[in-house]
């Protein structure tokens, strides 16, 4: 069986702690059949998926690329990457042609979990990151049943080849085998969490265990939860391209940050982005995804990366009413740390800006029409701190115009 | 090395009662420089900051211009007054208690004008007020089939109406362990677990009573407390969202208890457990445990956060202990509350038999029993809500 460990910073890292990911990604499910053929009765219905492999791929270079920049809270000290691409995410990335790397069936699955869990375990500053994308099936909050690339073998009972993700995150709990394992975990499940009716055709919806468990010592971890999907909702994807909710996630791990930071293990000030940042940057990154995704877990406020030089965004802006195009004179932002000033047309409405996110002030200047009061009272709006959290259009009232 | 200095910038008159609010200080260049919340000291090396304050709705104000910190000097508030006046949420007050007062002049200065429209824009329809069915009793017993009575909700187990609107509506409850309002919506049935709050200590023959609206969107009730707008505003921020505020806010009370002349609140105190939970910061909180299950025994949410605080600790004798007696209480009011239990008796049943340093014995199968009930509940549960809501189609 091939090793899923795709990079392995150990040796060279030493005691020195790391972030830990596995990444699983599944479309070419071996017993399912493909999306353009018919699909099949009970959970035969499910199907091959185009979009779940090159989403965890994308990942991993995402993940690379962060490390070589250095802007990861912890160096990347593993990967192990599980895929089962599919010939359009083949066709779409020529690495994933042929690829020979280890599969995401269960047993390969549980391999890479354990000897992962392992790694985590070396102590209390290592950092885990998870991802899955691929079938799931919900049971209820936080609990999903997650289908392995072997899902469906005819010889095997229905869940046999399936796990609970809350086994996975149960077994990251500080316990006697490993009493520090490390604090803060990242948790990301991009998978479906409707219920197909065929689950209500089994009497036990139990799976096998990918952990046995043992009951924890103090449980000191930040162990933020993101769901692609609310309860009952589908994950879905762009067909050899990515998921939803990765293209949401790779522009967050770049844009999604409140504010310049001073931190403890930074010479220098950083734009970190937080659990609850990322969160609102998924949201961010496109209007409708508001709503999409969920954050739940111990969120904590862990910081999974951060960004050195402030975020770009896309500012929109609403004013009441919209002044007339001819009564402005002039319509611009003032960055309040660097004083530039950038120009806003307000022809639109919202009107659109590209920024770097930080405090802003808003100002529109009527014209001063010869012999005639101008249209509207001058707007000098307060700083407003601008990020991926910020309620968008910011909405500014303007006094005299009609 | 520079030496810090502390000050306190409090609310303006009127608005003392919203509690402690999240506070900013930034450098003039906007980076932040300290953290806190009004009315307690904050520390800062001496020199001219922007100050902010966050408000209920997640709206941050931030102060026009610097102010001076440290010196001789005294420090002069900034004035914030208008957009304050302009963005707290009117559900951030008690309702039937005198309205804030109206907002101060404030003199223009020069040709421009700063306004912020108020966080939310009025809805353009109001919604009509709903009748909504009571239910009083044991609301997770009748979850032991699975083809729930829950589907036919009506007049079989309510035992009483109630009409809601955009007024808040002044609930008592009674003596039954669960008080459910069920509304009609287009996919069927909105059921929310009723909530209530006492002052505390609580005296004997208190009212335990709470507040219901409807929310604009017409499918949902917002609750609020009889006791204190401090625990209002409180709710506003966790119900938000606002996680680094609802932390720092529940972390104050724990240091500070209530302050600015609220009566300290139960309903606040069990939000703020949860808010903690949330995070896992558990520092400091286990004191609390003993206090809250002595104010709030009848609440089963004092259980089951006794029980999570426990599990966490690893003290699992004292977990299960708190986990029998939190499902024995009720229905949890917040739907934290919900999946805490759940995933709670998820862990225990889960974890090998040896793992355990006392005997289980029956409660396993007790155990899946209530399991079984409560996946039944919690397919049906509301994830975006912050009180235990169910929906029925």
């Amino acid at each position: 069986m091939p090793d899923a460990l795709v990079l392995d910073r150990r040796a060279a890292l030493g005691a020195k702690p790391g972030l830990h990911a596995v990444l699983i990604g599944i479309s070419d499910y071996a017993y399912l059949s493909g999306p353009d053929e018919p699909a099949g009765d009970g959970f035969a219905a499910l199907q091959k998926l185009d979009f779940t492999a090159i989403s965890a791929f994308k990942l991993h270079d995402k993940l690379i690329e962060l490390d070589g920049l250095g802007r990861l809270s912890r160096p990347l000290k593993t990967v192990r990457l599980l895929i089962a691409p599919s010939p359009v995410e083949a066709a779409a990335d020529p690495r994933l042609v042929a690829w020979t790397g280890a599969s995401p069936t269960w047993a390969g699955i549980r391999r890479a979990l354990r000897e992962w869990r392992a790694d985590v375990g070396a102590g209390r500053n290592e950092m885990a990151l998870f991802y899955f994308g691929g079938h799931g099936i919900r049971r209820s909050l936080e609990e999903s049943i997650l289908l392995a690339q072997d899902f469906g073998d005819p010889d095997g009972t229905a869940l046999e080849k399936a796990f609970r993700f809350s086994n996975v995150r149960n077994a990251m709990v500080p316990s006697p085998e490993f009493p520090d394992i490390g604090r803060d975990q990242f948790y990301f499940v991009d998978a479906c969490r409707d219920k197909p009716p065929a689950l209500d055709t089994l009497d036990d919806t139990s799976t096998p265990k990918m952990f046995d468990l043992a009951l924890n010592n103090l449980d000191y971890r930040r162990a933020p939860l993101y769901l692609s999907t609310p309860a009952g909702g589908v994950a879905a994807g762009k067909p050899g391209q990515q998921t939803f909710f990765v293209e949401a996630l790779l522009w967050a791990l770049d844009h999604a940050s409140y504010r310049k930071e001073t931190l403890e293990d930074r010479p220098e000030d950083v734009w970190p982005i937080r659990a609850k940042s990322l969160s609102d940057g998924l949201s961010c990154y496109n209007p409708s995804f508001d709503g999409r995704f969920e954050l739940t877990g111990l969120i904590s406020d862990p910081i999974l990366c951060f960004a050195k030089d402030p975020p770009s965004l896309t500012l929109r802006i609403s004013l009441a009413p919209v002044p007339g195009k001819t009564d402005v004179e002039s319509a611009s932002l003032r960055n309040l740390e660097t004083d530039a000033v950038i120009a806003a047309g307000v022809d639109a409405d919202p009107c659109i800006v590209a920024i770097a996110a930080g405090l802003y002030q808003f100002n529109l200047r009527p014209g001063m029409p010869a012999g005639k009061p101008p249209a509207f009272a001058a707007v000098a709006t307060r700083y407003e701190q601008i990020h991926v959290g910020f309620k968008m259009p910011w909405l500014i009232k303007v006094k005299g115009a009609a | 090395m520079t030496e810090a200095t502390t000050f306190t910038w409090s609310l303006p008159p009127g608005f003392e009662g919203l509690g402690a609010l999240p506070v900013r200080l930034r450098s003039t260049r906007g980076a932040l420089v300290a953290s806190g919340v009004s009315g307690r000291p904050l520390e800062a090396a001496p020199g001219r900051y922007l100050v902010s304050i966050t408000l209920p709705n997640g709206r941050e104000i931030i102060s026009d211009e610097p102010i001076a910190v440290g010196g001789a000097d005294p420090i002069v508030p900034p004035n914030f007054d208008e957009e304050l006046f302009a963005s707290v949420p009117l559900q951030s007050f008690v309702p039937g208690s005198p309205a804030p007062p109206p907002a101060p002049m404030v003199a223009a200065v020069g040709p421009a004008v700063a306004d912020a429209p108020p966080p939310e824009a009025p809805p353009t329809e109001r919604p009509p007020a709903v009748t909504a069915l009571r239910f009083q009793g044991d609301w997770t017993e009748i979850w032991n089939e699975e083809a729930a009575p829950i589907v036919d909700f009506g007049a079989d187990i309510a035992s009483g109406r109630v009409t809601i609107g955009e007024q808040p509506v002044r609930i008592d409850r009674g003596d039954a362990p669960d008080e459910l309002l069920g509304i009609r919506v287009a996919i069927g049935r909105r059921l929310f677990v009723v909530p209530f709050d006492v002052a505390v200590p609580r005296a004997s023959g208190e009212r335990r009573s709470i507040f219901a609206q409807l929310k604009p969107n017409g499918s949902s009730l917002r609750f609020t407390s009889p006791v204190s707008a401090e625990t209002n505003s409180f709710l506003e921020f966790v119900d938000q969202n606002l996680i680094s505020e609802s932390t720092r806010l529940a972390r104050d009370l724990l240091t500070y208890g209530s302050g600015h002349g609220n009566p300290p609140s139960l309903l606040r105190a069990i939000v703020a457990a949860y808010v903690l939970l949330r995070v896992n910061e558990l520092d400091g909180v286990e004191p609390h445990l003993d206090k809250l299950i002595s104010i709030a025994a009848d609440v089963p949410d004092a259980h089951v956060i006794r029980a999570e605080v426990y599990a966490r600790l690893g003290r699992h004798a004292d977990a299960i202990s708190a986990l029998r007696e939190g499902y024995s209480t009720g229905c949890p009011w917040l739907r934290s509350g919900m999946s805490h239990l759940l995933e709670r008796l998820r862990f225990y049943l889960e974890v090998d038999a040896g793992s355990f340093p006392f005997k289980l014995g029956d409660e396993r199968d007790q155990f899946a029993t209530w399991k079984k009930r409560l996946e039944r509940m919690a397919r049906r549960l509301d994830t975006t809500e912050l009180f235990t809501t169910f929906t029925i189609d």
